[in-house]
């Protein structure tokens, strides 16, 4: 059963920030991109906020919100040429603050391995993966939201999957 | 005995697909066993990953693909210039330059002091001859010897009319 969500824009805002701009920094390339992007999916919010016709479920609401604008972002002509020339992107430090005991075993060369592997899948595999394994949400759900069948879905999944583990390498 | 089950298969039974033959095959087989173990801690260990440490991204500094995508836009600024350029050239007034200016100038001057020399000479001899003694001598001495005989008479008719200093 889904959490009681808050009554206000301003408790939405603080409940949902954190994954909104950690979504847009998943599926755009740049952080400033990914605040930009973020910012116009809490206007949208707070247009349906005034609305009478709210979501039930704002959680998922505004994850679909999210992910469609960063698919438009990328589909936006002009970003499409400034980006599909800028090549490699480096990883800057990865935040201290959010390593645990598990983060610290897995290894940096295996934490920059898997982001430049999840970087080169297409945006299609990307949304796709993004909200099966980081929403949890269910293939059906993800091909209602992406509007595709649900079978493409589970073959944008297992390409994308594959890939990564590809990437990952022999680890035995 | 059923084959093995190859990548994608396993990872349709992981998403709850498979039918009871592939189900049971898994089972069986632990080769199909670990390989479906393996699957599903790989799973969690990208979505993991990529959940707990979104690191920084930023493209990297590139410099001759940057110069390689001003260039249309410099390509455009330069057309655009150019453009403007030649539009006010040909609507505004055709003005001469200044050594075109100079030229004119000189050659007025020179057409005019032909002209002064030429029709001075002409017009305004004949009352300077007549006013005049030196210069009906000189204007005599210049024609000399290439003077008719028509020259010579009219010389001598003012010769007359002068009186004598």
């Amino acid at each position: 059963m889904p959490e009681p969500e808050p009554a206000s824009f301003e408790g939405l805002y603080k409940a949902h920030r954190p994954r909104v701009q950690r979504l847009c920094r998943l599926l755009l390339k740049d952080s400033f991109e990914a605040e930009e992007v973020g910012q116009e999916v809490f206007l949208k919010v707070f247009r349906q906020f005034q609305n009478d016709s709210r979501p039930d479920d704002w959680s998922a609401w505004i994850s679909r919100v999210t992910v469609n604008a960063c698919h438009d972002r990328r589909k936006s002509a002009w970003w499409k040429w400034w980006r599909s020339s800028s090549g490699e992107l480096q990883l800057a430090e990865y935040p201290s603050a959010a390593r645990g005991p598990e983060q610290e075993a897995i290894g940096r060369e295996e934490q920059r391995r898997i982001w430049h592997s999840f970087r080169v899948l297409s945006p299609r595999q990307q949304e796709v993966f993004v909200l099966r394994y980081m929403e949890g949400w269910s293939t059906e759900q993800v091909a209602e939201a992406l509007a595709i069948s649900n079978g493409s879905v589970k073959n944008h999944l297992f390409r994308a999957v594959h890939s990564m583990r590809k990437a990952l390498g022999d680890r035995s | 005995m059923t084959r093995c089950l190859n990548d994608k298969k396993l990872f349709l039974i992981s998403e709850g697909e498979g039918d009871s033959q592939q189900r049971s095959h898994l089972k069986s087989c632990r080769s199909c066993g670990a390989r479906h173990e393996r699957l599903a801690v790989d799973l969690e260990l990208l979505s993991k990953t990529l959940s707990t440490a979104v690191p920084s991204l930023y493209p990297a500094p590139l410099r001759m693909p940057m110069f390689y995508r001003s260039l249309p836009i410099a390509v455009a600024l330069f057309l655009g210039i150019a453009l403007v350029w030649g539009e006010s050239r040909l609507l505004s007034p055709i003005s001469p330059s200044s050594t075109e200016l100079i030229f004119n100038r000189d050659l007025t001057q020179f057409l005019d002091q032909v002209s002064d020399a030429l029709f001075s000479n002409a017009t305004g001899k004949d009352s300077e001859v007549i006013s005049s003694d030196p210069d009906v001598a000189s204007v005599q001495a210049a024609l000399g010897q290439d003077c008719s005989n028509e020259c010579r008479e009219l010389f001598a008719s003012l010769d007359k009319s002068v009186p004598a200093k």
